[in-house]
């Protein structure tokens, strides 16, 4: 035959490639099936809850690197599965950035994907980003109703080598940058100071620059940590900055938790006033301030129990404990020992995402009536009975 | 078209001995690399249990369990698949460069037929496409007999299963030649495609001007780059991100039309005018 070798050659190829893209699209996925499963209580309450995560097979030292998926009350659904235009963004989105490059394509070309950027209120969006390695923040505004845009530059005072934007707030014709700033000392070390910089939106200007969570401590103890504490949403007055101090030892890396510390540092929008909050007992575990939630101005945080999970709430304003609510559940003692759960606040309610899972459990909590309003599970509906360990990590939760 | 078919047909023929060798040395070096990495974790696992008296979750849990990505990233899977690229690429140039050998040079009967000489370059690329793609088939064959020997050889207690999609997503170099999406596929190789035009382009040149032709060339290969990087050039030279994701795609869509298109005309114009015997 005198085509056959090119013959036989398209065959081939015209017969396996498009094969392997069909076979792989088609086969409704290898992947894993997670699905809430509620144990009590009302699913209505989690309809609208979409979770990010991350699954794995095997332990941590195989290479398999683990699949994004999302997983809501109709199911999983996993990145891999998206078609090529879906994933032409790298990843998952955050969803409020999603909704803001839908709602306002122009504004947001070109931004950072971080939502600790943004801020938004019912007549404008900001956005702040850093400049000049350090020099300067650059404000971004856009008037919703006009469609307007508006951009300038604020010069920072004082020379730092890196500053990481970690909160935008809006408040009249103001616009607060909540950053990270960092210096860097010769031989490695670094120090860290948050600012809350004041911007007039209306005269393009500086106001304050205020410097929160400085040294704290006492001389024999140094600090360890500093976290910014998360909001619910954009009404809280309050700023809250983590700090973890331990005794100075130099002779060890570790610190043990009893030589550990934790307080506040709590800063007032409004007022512009700050000062330093000792945290009670209970709440002086490092975990259950890194993973509270700030709705207005009271503080959640958790703590675990021989009784189950206890949620504290704390006055921001009285700067004490108001409120406690236990939660029983089932397995206390087979909860992962660190508190790595995902708090989301809305509406006066409490969304609880227990992580890694296994075992999965997902808790609202109405903060009025203390009611739990659901309990439920993240179920493996396991389609092979060879399934062995896995993890799933939740990364995100929203609502 | 019956002789750009038959052109295609003879430029396979002319390469196929060192083709065949290619996809031998592949699926041998690919499947021992596979059988001898499964038996030395067998080995593995037998000492360790015999020895030091470990139950199986113990080895499992410091060792971790054999997977396909324990033997796609060996040199047994990586190394022929680099070796075929690099042949592939040296024919590129030398599927020209070999008109031109030897004193009753080839290249004069070839540009004596009676046809567009456009079709010998299209027929050159037509066959070099082909070759790449033949040898991504054999691959997509390779993975799944590959992964049965793992089963066949590994109990299920010791080894993960991946289907051939995992294992060529999590396979960073496979990855690469293999996109996840049949659209995906197409773009990496329609951007293959275009720079292996753009090659023919530049030898072209050469093969017109000689020494300045070279320097033609590459000009003409830096300024095809530019414009079809055009809008990431951008964006780093002003340090932003402009476009989003999609205006990206049919923006290079349109430059790889461009692109493409012009190194076709200008292949076209040097095959007509230019080229010397």
């Amino acid at each position: 035959m005198r085509y056959s070798k090119l013959i036989a050659m398209l065959l081939v190829i015209v017969v396996i490639i498009p094969v392997f893209y069909i076979q792989s699209a088609v086969k409704g996925s290898e992947y894993p099936e997670f699905v809430f499963e509620t144990e009590s209580g009302n699913d209505e309450e989690v309809k609208n809850l979409t979770l990010r995560a991350n699954y794995r097979e095997g332990i941590s030292m195989d290479r398999t690197h683990g699949d994004q998926l999302l997983i809501d009350s109709d199911g999983s659904n996993y990145y891999g599965e998206l078609s090529y235009f879906e994933r032409l963004d790298g990843g998952y989105i955050d969803s409020d950035i999603q909704q803001l490059q839908d709602e306002y394509r122009s504004f947001m070309r070109g931004k950072m994907y971080n939502p600790s950027q943004f801020t938004e209120d019912e007549e404008k969006i900001a956005y702040a980003s850093e400049n000049s390695d350090g020099q300067e923040l650059n404000i971004e505004l856009l008037d919703k109703q006009s469609e307007e845009e508006t951009e300038f530059t604020i010069r920072i005072p004082n020379t730092y080598h890196r500053i990481y934007v970690e909160g935008v707030q809006l408040r009249d014709e103001k616009v607060f940058v909540i950053t990270r700033n960092y210096v860097y000392h010769t031989g490695s070390l670094s120090s860290e100071e948050f600012h809350v910089y004041e911007i007039d939106v209306i005269n393009q200007e500086l106001n304050t620059d205020q410097v929160i969570a400085g040294e704290a401590g006492s001389p024999n103890r140094e600090v360890v940590y500093r976290g910014l504490v998360e909001h619910a949403n954009e009404h809280s007055d309050y700023i809250a900055v983590q700090i973890d101090t331990a005794v100075s030892d130099h002779n060890s890396e570790m610190y043990s938790e009893e030589q550990m510390e934790t307080e506040l540092y709590l800063y007032n929008l409004g007022s512009g006033e700050g000062e330093t909050v000792e945290l009670p007992n209970d709440l002086q575990e490092s975990e259950s301030i890194q993973t509270a939630v700030i709705d207005e101005s009271t503080l959640y945080g958790k703590r675990i129990t021989e009784d189950g999970l206890e949620i504290i709430a704390f006055s921001l304003e009285e700067k004490d404990i108001t409120n406690r609510m236990m939660i029983d559940l089932p397995d206390t003692n087979q909860l992962p020992l660190n508190l790595f759960h995902h708090m989301e606040i809305k509406d006066n309610k409490m969304y609880l995402v227990m992580n890694p899972i296994p075992p999965g459990s997902i808790l609202v909590i109405d903060l009025a009536t203390e009611e739990l309003l659901y309990q439920g599970t993240i179920k493996f509906v396991n389609p092979e009975e060879e399934r062995k360990d896995y993890y799933l990590n939740v990364n995100d939760v929203s609502l | 078209m019956k002789h750009y078919l038959k052109l295609v047909n003879f430029e396979l023929s002319r390469f196929i001995k060192i083709y065949l060798v290619l996809i031998l040395i592949t699926i041998v070096s690919q499947l021992t690399g596979t059988f001898i990495q499964a038996n030395d974790y067998l080995n593995q696992v037998q000492q360790v249990l015999a020895v030091d008296s470990l139950t199986p979750e113990q080895f499992i849990e410091e060792n971790g369990y054999l997977d396909m990505l324990d033997i796609t990233f060996s040199l047994w899977i990586a190394g022929p698949i680099a070796l075929c690229i690099t042949v592939l690429i040296l024919y590129s140039f030398f599927i020209w460069y070999r008109d031109w050998n030897g004193k009753n040079t080839f290249i004069y009967r070839l540009l004596m037929l009676p046809t567009q000489r456009i079709t010998i370059y299209f027929a050159k690329v037509t066959t070099i496409l082909l070759m790449v793609l033949g040898l991504i088939a054999l691959q997509l064959l390779l993975l799944p007999v590959e992964s049965m020997m793992l089963k066949w050889m590994v109990p299920l207690d010791f080894r993960i299963d991946m289907t051939v999609g995992q294992i060529i997503s999590d396979t960073r170099y496979m990855n690469i030649l293999i996109p996840d999406t049949f659209f995906g596929f197409i773009i990496a190789y329609g951007i293959g495609f275009m720079a292996v035009l753009i090659l023919f382009t530049v030898i072209l040149f050469e093969r017109s001007y000689r020494w300045k032709g070279i320097i033609f060339g590459i000009i003409y290969s830096i300024g095809a780059f530019i414009l079809f990087l055009s809008p990431f050039l951008f964006e780093a030279f002003f340090q932003v991100y402009f476009f989003y994701p999609i205006e990206l795609l049919v923006i290079e869509i349109i430059l790889w039309m461009l692109v493409s298109g012009i190194s076709i005309w200008v292949g076209n114009y040097l095959l007509n005018k230019k080229v010397s015997v």
